[in-house]
């Protein structure tokens, strides 16, 4: 175990010497090459906070997809073309910032509960485009110290029709 | 904090433009790869080695602590489930005595539907031996798995798992309207424990924490013969619930996709044939089936226990050209088919 040990010390030793400075970290909300259509429609927007210097939360809907914005900072862009078994949901952290927004092809699917870390939740109704067919899209921002951790899907009885993770991290 | 809505002419136009600014700048060439160059620190190399030093130390304690002999291997383990379709979590807490077992160490995890909640309790000692169950009016046997019984009342809504020495699971529903329709005894067949550490990981950001609990334990993956290893691995949120999966290797190639749920008791007569490699197929049987031949040839069968239902999935590695039909037959102890798998070397499947 100490031949081990040893090892693993001058592994250390080495990498500290000569690797990079920094780890990489991942941003929640990365610039990602995507194919976008100017046609975009927005479909949500609000500023999170009061002052005309707080950021603004903003949900775009394409013909096929749905990217989320925190001022100048974009999501992986979003297929809205889902199945009525598939739900998707992404978001995270983005600076002072905790964002999640899901669609679903499930039409059972009347209401979103947003769980937060402390284990309050707020439910929202879903976001309705100005379109003829609109996918099923639910959204909530709110401030990172308290951060979004899941969204349970409910039905019109107020059961659970899929509970997914929020993943501050990814 | 307070969320005002904008719906001015101004942010239109400033998203619009945002949204146009990068439908303007994206590109679809093939992202560049990262540059692996080194770089020089910054962090003077003296406290390098001083944080080294310091990780070695951490390292020793933790295989110092390691290598300690553990004195159950079921100690602090928690019975969970997959949650069943339209439940939704409400809590998770420490057991105690007016949840009206009797006397006992345990956790209990709550889900809701409606007015109706199910329990998922776990007990440290068995509540039947505790005289925690004396209120109630008998319980029936309805498993038998070694000396791991169930017991149910006879409206079905209380099932009292054995799952090991220390380690009982208890799935109660309490339904006021009673038009609740859970099969407990099915369920329980379907628990499966996770362990001290993996449970404090599922019970984090509100039981939103993602677990996948079997790869670095290798008291999870089933060595066999022929370069046959089997990974059990626990995978689920304590919100959507637990599910086993498993893949069959062989000399480090896998099979998929993964075979998700847990083995029951008695399973019905099974023969699947997945192939993992250039000609090698891994083929899995359950159920009332003794013996298998491919092309008549008898082949020998490993058998793996799941460690929570007690059910046995047994395996056997064959190499046959892909491309050719074969058949795998399942006979029972008395020389029957009970069951045929097709290959078709057509189309790579069996159907």
């Amino acid at each position: 175990m100490k031949a081990i040990a040893t090892i693993v010390l001058v592994g250390l030793l080495v990498a500290c010497a000569s690797g990079p400075d920094a780890a990489t970290r991942r941003d929640p909300f990365p610039r990602e090459q995507a194919s976008l259509d100017e046609t975009i429609l927005n479909i949500s927007s609000e500023r999170l906070g009061t002052s005309s210097d707080d950021p603004i939360w903003a949900l775009g809907l394409g013909d096929d997809t749905l990217i989320a914005a925190i001022d100048d900072r974009w999501s992986d862009p979003m297929s809205t073309l889902l199945d009525e078994n598939t739900t998707v949901v992404d978001g995270g952290i983005h600076e002072e910032i905790s964002a999640a927004w899901l669609v679903t092809g499930n039409r059972d699917a009347v209401t979103a509960r947003f769980v937060l870390l402390d284990g309050s939740s707020i439910v929202r109704d879903p976001i309705i485009a100005d379109v003829a067919d609109p996918p099923i899209v639910f959204a909530y921002a709110t401030a990172a110290t308290n951060e979004i951790v899941g969204v349970e899907l409910l039905d019109a009885d107020g059961d659970l029709v899929v509970a997914l993770s929020v993943d501050g991290d990814a | 904090m307070t969320v005002d809505p904008l719906d001015g002419i101004a942010l239109e136009d400033r998203l619009r433009a945002t949204y146009r600014a990068v439908a303007n700048g994206t590109t679809v060439t093939p992202r560049a790869l990262p540059d692996r160059r080194a770089r020089p620190s910054r962090v003077p190399r003296p406290a390098l080695a001083l944080a080294a030093v310091v990780v070695l130390v951490g390292l020793g304690v933790v295989v110092g602590r390691r290598e300690q002999p553990a004195a159950n291997r079921d100690e602090g383990r928690v019975a969970v489930l997959q949650v069943p379709l339209g439940w939704r979590f409400l809590e998770e807490r420490p057991y105690v005595t007016t949840d009206g077992l009797g006397r006992n160490d345990g956790v209990v995890i709550r889900y809701g539907r409606g007015d109706a909640t199910l329990e998922v309790i776990t007990l440290r000692r068995s509540p039947l031996e505790t005289g925690g169950l004396e209120a109630l009016d008998g319980l029936d046997e309805i498993i038998s798995v070694d000396a791991r019984p169930a017991f149910a009342t006879g409206d079905g809504n209380l099932v009292v798992r054995v799952m090991s020495d220390d380690l009982v699971a208890v799935l109660r529903l309490v339904d006021p309207t009673d038009q609740v329709d859970l099969d407990l005894a099915t369920m329980s067949e379907l628990t499966v424990t996770l362990s001290e550490r993996a449970w404090e990981r599922a019970t984090r950001r509100q039981g939103f924490a993602v677990v996948r609990e079997g790869h670095p334990d290798p008291a999870q993956v089933v060595r066999l013969a022929d370069g046959l290893e089997v990974e059990r691995t626990v995978t689920g949120t304590l919100r959507s619930g637990f599910i086993v999966c498993r893949q069959a290797k062989v000399d480090g190639v896998g099979s998929t996709p993964f075979v998700c749920g847990t083995p029951p008791v008695d399973a019905p007569p099974d023969v699947v044939v997945d192939q993992v490699g250039d000609g090698v197929f891994v083929v899995r049987v359950q159920g009332d089936v003794a013996t298998v031949e491919i092309d008549g040839v008898e082949r020998s069968l490993d058998g793996v226990t799941d460690p929570d239902s007690g059910g046995i999935t047994r395996y056997s590695v064959v190499t046959i050209d892909p491309l050719r039909n074969f058949s795998a037959v399942g006979l029972d102890a008395d020389g029957a088919v009970v069951f045929t798998a097709n290959w078709s070397g057509a189309t790579g499947v069996t159907p």
